[in-house]
Order: C-alpha cells, then structure tokens, then sequence
C-alpha cells in the first residue's frame, strides 16, 4: 500500500460535473482530490475483500443471536425500536448497503474502527467518481469497484414489483441528495418505479405515509437515521402503517458503536477487530471514546491511560445519552505523508464489493476529510 | 486440517462501463419533467353503456363492456372499507363489486343488467363487503378481444393517473381527461419527520 503523488487532470472539475458529482468541493474546500492516489497489491485487495466480508458475516450472525434472545438492553434503545426491529426481522426485510471503516497500512490485518450500517455517504465517489479517474489514469490497473453493478443486481431481489420505491433525504444537503439520487440511479437500472421527495415531506393521513401527491410510500429508502425517525412526531405511526423501510429496522443493531464492544465480547481476540467495551477501565492504554450514535466524527474523543480527554470533536446537536458511550483502543492510525486514510470496504446486500478511501490530516476522519482514488496492479 | 489455498480474485480487470440513466450529463436536478405520452392516445374511450348506441355493433359492444366490468371486478385493487378506497382513489370514485357490476360506475346511467333480482344497489348493505375504484370508462381495440370487439376496463386516481385491472398505465392527459376525481378531504399532516436532522447532513 502506498500513496501516489498524481497530477490532477487540467479539466477534473469538468469531468466530476459532466458524470453529476456536484459536491466535489464542500463549503470552500475540495472534497474530492486527484493529487493523490493510494495503490494496492492484488493480495491487499483480496485481504480487504475479505476482512470485511468476514466482518459482514459476524454482524448478521450477532444480528440473529441478539433477536433470537431479545436482549436489546446493551443498546439503550426505546421499546419501539426492538418492536420494529422485531417486525422486520420477522418479516425479513432486506438490507442495501453499508461500510467497513478500516484502518490499515498494508502490514498485518486490517482493523474495524466502525461499521456504516445505516446511511453511508461518499457511495457515488466510491463507486462512479473515482472509476471515471482510473479509466483515464491508467488504462491497465484495476479498482476494486463492483459497487455500481452489485447495487443494480441487489435491488432485482427486494421483491418491489409492482411496487413504488419512494427516495428521501434532507433537504438543501447536496451531498445526500447525491447519494440518494445515484441509489435511485441503481434502482431505475433494476427496473423498479421510484419517486423521491424530502424527508419532511412525508405526510401521513391518518392510515398511511403519503408523497405530495397524496399516494401511500409503502417501500421507503430513507438516508436519515433510525435514531433521528425514532425520536419524531410521526415515530408513532411507522409500526400501523405497514411501510418497508430501506435500511430497516434491524439494522439498527449494526449502525451503533454499541456494536464494537458486541463484536469483541462474541468474537474476542478477532484478528480484524480492536478492544473495545462499554466501560473504561477494561480497555488498557490509550482509547477512543465514541458516543453510540455519532456521525462524521461528531463527540468522539481520544482518551489517554488515565482516561483523561486528550482531544474531543463536537457533537453534532442534542449529545443525548450521555453514557451512551463505548471505549475502543486507540491506534496508531496509519500515515502517509501527513495523512491519515480510512479505508472505506462496501458492502452491497451483504456481499462485499467495493473501496472507497477517505483521508483527513486529522486522526479522527471528519465530514471535512477528502476522497482520495485507489488503484491496484 | 485443509489448508487455505490464497486465490488472487481480483487480478483480472474487466473491461467495464458505468451507465447512468438519472444522473449523467444533463446534472442531478432538472431530469424529473419528462413528458409522458398519454397512455390512451390513438384508443377510443368509451364513457359508458349509452355510448355502445354509436357503434356499429351496438349488441357486441354491451357485451364487450360488460365483460371489461366483470374483468375490472376480478383484478382491480380492494380496500375493506370505503375510506380506504378513497383515500387511494378519491372521494366518490369507490362502490362494491355488486355496484360496478350492475353499471353503477361514475359515467354510466344507472342500468342493472341481468339478475333482477339482485337488490338494487343503493339498498344493498355495506357492511362486509369490500370496495374498489369505479370504472372510468373503457378503452376500446379490436385488437383485444379476438373477433368481436374487445373493451379494457380504465379507472384513475386523483392524479390523473390511469390503471387497468392490476396494471397502472400511465398519467392521463388533461386536455382529454379533465375530470379526475378529488382527492378526499382528509388532512394530510406533514412535518413530523426530519426535524432532528434539519439541514444537517445525515451522512456518516
């Protein structure tokens, strides 16, 4: 694993708008670069591939466990969360996608620092951005990069024949408005009938959840969170309305950092995972603490021996549950002249298909962290 | 013990072209206002029985549209209460099978066909039954029906948008179409997802 100085492409600007990417410079600052490339082996690729294939396979097997026994306490959850957990699960809703962050340098095994279960962004980078870079960089490498077809493949099996797929997202977010519209993208390739509105355009008349034109949303792919859903007026609607929602419920059980210390406690020792815990003191050494919920970085804190705060990010909003926190050992984070790459794996209804890298000068990947292509020989 | 033999799978690239049908040249916004053809263009459309009288087979047009009545009964959505059929399709758009199948559909007169004694519709209970959107009219093809000709049975939703049987085929033209049902009164409530997330991005 390296990192390539590459010259950016004169027209690079152009190109990312001509295949839609319109969010290639965020607030000011480019978000997308090309000055940089992180090259492969073919065996790191493979040993990627299957880190987070591995890790995939584990999820879904402490997925069933946990809703076998219905222990849900570790996950501060409300009642109605494991009540819709339940139901889809029983009713075997399908999942879409998600991402392995993973830190690695190529040396050993790669290292989840957390898993992207819910609404993960930088997709349409990963997926479309930056194989339109490698086709005109180097004719004869390769990306590990199935996202775009295992996506097209992945919708034929949600059973939605017949049905409409409506796509929401926040509004005035071009960054999730792009994701959303490239899954919708996929969607359309499937054969499947979409319509997208805002998120705060959902109605509800009294029965169902409605678009603007007063027709029922029966299938919902939502880039909003479970938590942020659970916590709003209409919550209380989503069990007698009957809708499918896309990530569902269940996932729930994934996008948590409650998750990590599961992972650990069920699988201790895993070559891919790191310490982690809900309590402090059983975590050696220096530590991250991250709050279950954060996004982009948002609260998380580096902790040193002692436990004292080194450093810590802003929350995003309301901090919540203040001890809705888990412990991770900290890392010496890989660095490549100055920056620090999170290795981003794909996994597409639950296969693992692609990488997307983000890199920050910071240790802490933040939202303001730049998307940086790879390549392999 | 077997051994784990390594295989390289991803050694061999593949030549590969990524299309996009939403997204692409013309950017993200501005993709949503294709035209649609009108999916009854180039098909007569008959409003109701009366209508048959213009024919020029006015006996194998009653027929065609009473078999297009029993068709729309078998395979048009049902709702077990009227509320339900109208919300979906619209106030005064919805009535029991017994009501469509005697003709008591939006357009066509009144004219119970058949049975005699069949309790006249307005009569008939509700409760039990089940609701279905009426007919609107229906689309004519000698194509359809063999020899004689061949009616499809056509209902619509406040939108405009028409169906036939379990098939949606497409928005209808308000030049030709202008009446579509009104969309029932009741309130649609909206706002009560997205505050937690405001503008913030929900990515991660």
């Amino acid at each position: 694993m390296e990192r390539l100085a590459v010259e950016p492409r004169p027209d690079w600007r152009e190109r990312a708008e001509k295949i839609g990417f319109a969010f290639h410079t965020i607030d000011g600052e480019p978000y997308w670069c090309e000055d940089a490339a992180y090259s492969f082996t073919a065996a790191q690729i493979d040993e990627l591939d299957d880190a987070a294939q591995r890790l995939e396979d584990m999820c879904l097997e402490l997925v069933t466990e946990i809703i076998e026994k219905g222990d849900y306490a570790p996950f501060r959850i409300s009642d109605l969360a494991c009540q819709l957990i339940e139901d889809s699960w029983r009713r075997q809703d399908k999942n879409l996608y998600g991402r392995f962050d993973l830190a690695w340098n190529g040396q050993g095994h790669p290292k989840l620092l957390e898993y992207n279960a819910d609404t993960p962004t930088a997709l349409y980078e990963a997926s479309v951005v930056q194989w339109e870079w490698l086709d005109s960089y180097c004719a004869h490498c390769d990306q590990f990069n199935g996202i775009h077809e295992t996506l097209i493949e992945a919708w034929k099996h949600f059973g939605l024949w017949g049905h409409q797929l409506h796509f929401a997202c926040v509004r005035n977010h071009e960054e999730d408005f792009g994701t959303t519209e490239y899954l919708r993208d996929t969607a359309v390739q499937a054969g499947i009938d979409t319509e997208r509105l805002f998120i705060d355009e959902i109605g509800w008349n009294g029965k169902r959840f409605v678009d603007l034109k007063a027709k029922p949303i029966t299938v919902l792919f939502k880039l909003y969170p479970w938590e942020w859903l659970l916590q709003e007026e209409f919550a209380a609607h989503i069990r007698k309305s009957g809708i499918r929602m896309i990530e569902p419920a269940w996932k729930m059980l994934l996008s948590t950092k409650a998750l990590l210390p599961l992972l650990w406690q069920r699988w201790p020792e895993h070559e891919n995972l790191l310490p982690a815990s809900f309590d402090a003191a059983a975590i050696r050494g220096p530590k991250m603490r991250k709050p279950f919920w954060g996004r982009e970085g948002a609260g998380i804190a580096r902790l040193d021996a002692d436990n004292a705060v080194q450093e810590q990010l802003p929350m995003q909003g309301d901090p919540g549950d203040a001890d809705a926190v888990i412990y991770q050992q900290a890392i010496e984070m890989p660095n490549f002249d100055g920056f620090y790459p999170v290795l981003g794996v794909w996994v597409v209804a639950s296969r693992a298909c692609g990488l997307g890298i983000r890199e920050d000068r910071s240790a802490i990947t933040r939202n303001s962290s730049r998307f940086v292509p790879h390549l392999f020989e | 013990m077997s051994t784990r033999i390594r295989t390289l799978k991803h050694r061999q690239r593949k030549p590969r072209a990524i299309r996009l049908v939403l997204l692409g040249t013309v950017g993200l916004i501005g993709l949503t206002a294709c035209q649609e053809n009108d999916p009854l263009a180039g098909h007569d459309v008959l409003r109701s029985q009366a209508e048959c009288a213009s024919q020029p087979d006015p006996d194998a047009c009653r027929m065609a549209l009473a078999d297009a009545r029993a068709a729309h009964v078998q395979s048009a959505p049902r709702f077990a209460s009227r509320q339900e059929c109208e919300d979906r399709f619209g106030a005064d758009n919805c009535g029991t099978p017994n009501q469509i199948l005697a003709g008591n559909d939006a357009f066509s007169a009144a004219q119970p066909a058949g049975d005699p004694a069949q309790p006249a519709p307005q009569q008939q209970a509700e409760g039990g039954s089940v609701f279905m959107p009426l007919l609107m009219g229906y689309m004519m093809g000698r194509a359809l029906g063999g020899p004689g000709l061949g009616a499809q049975p056509l209902y619509r939703d406040p939108t405009n948008t028409a169906y036939s049987g379990n098939r949606q085929l497409g928005q209808l033209s308000t030049n030709r179409f202008p009446d579509a049902p009104r969309a029932t009164p009741n309130s649609i409530a909206r706002g009560g997802f997205g505050r937690t997330g405001g503008t913030y991005s929900a990515a991660s």
